[in-house]
C-alpha cells in the first residue's frame, strides 16, 4: 500500500532540495560584499579557530547579519503562512495588516519614555505594539456590517498602519529621536550582533516550533472553522496559541531590523505552489524559503551599490510590490 | 431510547432567538432530515446539535451527557459534520483531504498509523473517490468534490454523521448519486444521518423521518406520510400543494404547488 497521499513527489525530497538552497545561498551572502572574502575564508571562519582579519569580518560582522537575516525571513515566511491560513485571506502579512508598524510605534515610544530599556525590554515592547497593531485592524476590519473581505482587511492594515506610522514619527519629531527610531527602522540588518541575536532566536526559534506543531490544527482551520470544530478542535485556543506566535515572529524581526513588509506575503505563496495548501509542509518550507529570500535581499542591498548599502527593506519592497498586485488581480490566488 | 435528543432548546443570536424550546428526538440508524423555509433555523438547529454554536438554555443530550460538558475531541468520534460551504479546500489532494478526518484519533504530530490509512482507503473506497487519492480537491466535480468531503466525514469514523445541505450547487444526477451513497452507509452500516434539506421530495423519498421546522418551532415531525400533507406544507412553506404518491418508490411527493392566496389587507 502507497503510504503518501500526495500528489507528485514526496515531501522530504522537497526539504531536502530546499534545504540545501537554504545552505548554498547562507555560505553565498557571507562570501559576497563590500569586502571581497574567499571561500576558503568563510569555511575557515565558520569551522576552524584560526584567526585573520577576513575571518573576522566574517565572525564579528558578516556571520551575524546573515544569521539574523535567516533568522528575519524565516519568521515572517511562518508569520505570514499562519494569518494567511488562520484568516482565510491570501493577502494577510505582518507588514500589511499593521503588526510592524504597531511594533515600530512601540519602538519609539519606548527609545522616548523608557531610555534605559535594554535591548530585551524593547523587545518585549515591540511584542505589546505588534498585538495592538493587529487587533486594530482586526476590530476595523470586521466592524463593517456586510461582514469582512480580505481587501477591506488590507485597507483598515493601510490605514493603520499609516497611523501608527505617524505616531512613531510624530514621537521621532517631537522629542528629536527620530535619528535614533529610523536607524532601528530602516537600517535594516545593519548593526546586528551576536547579543541582539542571543536574544532574539530563541523567540523566532520556539514560536516556529509551536507553529509547526499545530500546523495540522492550522490546516483544518484554513479549510473551513465549522469543519475543524467537528473534528474536535478546540478553536477558539489554537487560535489564541497562534495569534501569540504570530505576534512573537512579527515582534521580533521589528525588534532586529524594523519594518519588513511582504516576505510573510510572497513566500507561502510560492511555497503553495510547490507543496500544496497543508500547512504541516507550507511551514518548514517557508522557514527556509524566507531565510533564502532575506539573504538575498541582504546580499543585494550590500552588493548592488558597494560601498553604499541600498535599503533591504527597500529592495524587499521592490520585489513584493508586482507580487501584491499579482495577487490583487487573481482575486486572491497567486498560481494556484 | 435514543442516544441523542434535545430539551427545550432556545438557540440565538444576540437577543433575537431563533430557535425556541424544541425537543426532538433523533432516532438512531435513521436518516432523519430537517426541512422548512429559509431562515426557519434549520441550520441553526444542526449548528448546535453539532455543538458549532452554542445553545442558550435547554440542553441537548448524547449518550447521557450534555454535548457541551463532553470533551470535544471524544465528541468527535461519535459525530461528524459537513457544513453547507466547503470550497476551500484548494490545494489539498483528495487524500490529505480524507486524512483529516483522522485528526479526533491523532495525538502529538500526529503521524498517520497503519491503521489510519487502512480507514482512509476504506472511506475513498466506499464514496468512489479512491481513483481522485492523489488529485487536488479543486480539480473534482461538484459532486465528485462533495463525495470527497463525505470520505472524510466517514474517515472520522462516526456513528452518526450530519450534512448541512449536502446537495446544493448540485446538479440532479449529482445529487442523487450523493443522497444514495448517504442511504447505502445507513442501511448497509446502519449509521445515523441526519441533513437539511431543500429538495422535500428528496427528503420524503430518503428520509425516514422528516422533521418541519417554522420560526424556530417543530410543526411536524415524523414519517412522510405525517409530514408531506397538504395542511403541513402550507403552514411551513405557505403553499398550496398538491401530494401525490411517486409511482416508483410510493414515498408521498408533492407534484405541484401555488403560492397560497394572501389575504388581502392582512
Amino acid at each position: 500500500m502507497k503510504k503518501h497521499l500526495q500528489r507528485t513527489t514526496p515531501f522530504i525530497f522537497k526539504l531536502i532540495i530546499i534545504l540545501l538552497v537554504f545552505i548554498g545561498m547562507f555560505i553565498a551572502s557571507i562570501a559576497f560584499g563590500a569586502a571581497d572574502i574567499s571561500i576558503h575564508d568563510v569555511w575557515n571562519a565558520l569551522f576552524s579557530t584560526t584567526s585573520g582579519s577576513d575571518i573576522s569580518i566574517i565572525r564579528e560582522i558578516r556571520l551575524p547579519r546573515e544569521v539574523g537575516a535567516a533568522f528575519v525571513g524565516a519568521a515572517l515566511a511562518v508569520a505570514g503562512a499562519i494569518m494567511q491560513g488562520m484568516t482565510r485571506n491570501p493577502l494577510a502579512d505582518p507588514g500589511l495588516l499593521g503588526l510592524t508598524s504597531g511594533a515600530n510605534a512601540a519602538l519609539a515610544i519606548t527609545i522616548v519614555f523608557i531610555p534605559t530599556a535594554n535591548y530585551f525590554g524593547t523587545m518585549i515592547a515591540c511584542f505589546i505594539g505588534a498585538a495592538i497593531g493587529a487587533l486594530m485592524v482586526f476590530f476595523i476590519g470586521t466592524s463593517a456590517r456586510n461582514g469582512f473581505s480580505p481587501f477591506k482587511i488590507v485597507l483598515a492594515g493601510a490605514a493603520v498602519s499609516a497611523f501608527l506610522q505617524a505616531i512613531a514619527e510624530g514621537i521621532g519629531i517631537y522629542f528629536k529621536v527620530s535619528k535614533d527610531v529610523s536607524m532601528w527602522t530602516a537600517g535594516g540588518l545593519i548593526g546586528t550582533n551576536w547579543g541582539h541575536l542571543q536574544l532574539v532566536i530563541p523567540f523566532i526559534t520556539l514560536s516556529i516550533l509551536i507553529s509547526m506543531m499545530l500546523s495540522r490544527q492550522l490546516t483544518i482551520l484554513s479549510l473551513n472553522e465549522e469543519v475543524a470544530v467537528g473534528l474536535g478542535q478546540r478553536i477558539v485556543l489554537i487560535k489564541a496559541v497562534l495569534f501569540i506566535m504570530i505576534i512573537l515572529l512579527a515582534g521580533s524581526t521589528v525588534a532586529l531590523v524594523g519594518n519588513m513588509t511582504f516576505i510573510g506575503l510572497m513566500v507561502p505563496h510560492i511555497i503553495r505552489t510547490i507543496v500544496g495548501t497543508d500547512y504541516r509542509y507550507i511551514i518548514p518550507m517557508s522557514a527556509f524559503a524566507g531565510g533564502i529570500l532575506m539573504l538575498i535581499a541582504d546580499t543585494l542591498g550590500r552588493t548592488i551599490n558597494a560601498p553604499w548599502e541600498t535599503p533591504v527593506a527597500a529592495i524587499v519592497s521592490i520585489m513584493g510590490l508586482p507580487f501584491f498586485l499579482l495577487i490583487v488581480r487573481r482575486g486572491g490566488k497567486a498560481f494556484i | 431510547m435514543s442516544r441523542l435528543q434535545t430539551d427545550n432548546i432556545n438557540i440565538g443570536y444576540g437577543e433575537q432567538l431563533i430557535v425556541k424550546n424544541l425537543s426532538v428526538t433523533i432516532p438512531d440508524k435513521k436518516i432523519t432530515t430537517i426541512i422548512g423555509a429559509n431562515g426557519c433555523g434549520k441550520s441553526t438547529l444542526l449548528k448546535a446539535i453539532t455543538r458549532i454554536i452554542s445553545h442558550q438554555s435547554g440542553s441537548i443530550v448524547l449518550d447521557g451527557e450534555d454535548i457541551l460538558k463532553q470533551n470535544t475531541k471524544l465528541l468527535a468520534k461519535k459525530m461528524a459534520i459537513l457544513p453547507q460551504t466547503t470550497e476551500s479546500a484548494n490545494g489539498l489532494t483528495v487524500g490529505e483531504l480524507v486524512s483529516y478526518g483522522r485528526f479526533p484519533y491523532q495525538s502529538g504530530f500526529g503521524r498517520l498509523k497503519q491503521k489510519d490509512y487502512e480507514v482512509i482507503d476504506w472511506a475513498l473506497d466506499v464514496t468512489g473517490t479512491a481513483e481522485f487519492k492523489f488529485r487536488p480537491v479543486e480539480s473534482l466535480s461538484g459532486g465528485q468534490r462533495q463525495r470527497a468531503w463525505i470520505a472524510m466525514a466517514l474517515a472520522q469514523e462516526t456513528d452518526i454523521i450530519f450534512l448541512d445541505e449536502p446537495t446544493t450547487y448540485l446538479d440532479m444526477a449529482h445529487q442523487l448519486e450523493v443522497l444514495e451513497l448517504l442511504q447505502k452507509l445507513n442501511r448497509e452500516q446502519g449509521r445515523t444521518i441526519v441533513m437539511v434539506l431543500h429538495d422535500l421530495n428528496q427528503a420524503a423519498r430518503f428520509a425516514d423521518s422528516i422533521i418541519a421546522l417554522k420560526d424556530g418551532e417543530i410543526v411536524k415531525a415524523g414519517d412522510a406520510e405525517k409530514v408531506l400533507t397538504h395542511e403541513v406544507l402550507e403552514e411551513v412553506f405557505q403553499i398550496d400543494a398538491e401530494i401525490g404518491k411517486d409511482p416508483r418508490t410510493n414515498r408521498p411527493m408533492c407534484i405541484t404547488y401555488n403560492l397560497k392566496k394572501k389575504e388581502i389587507g392582512k
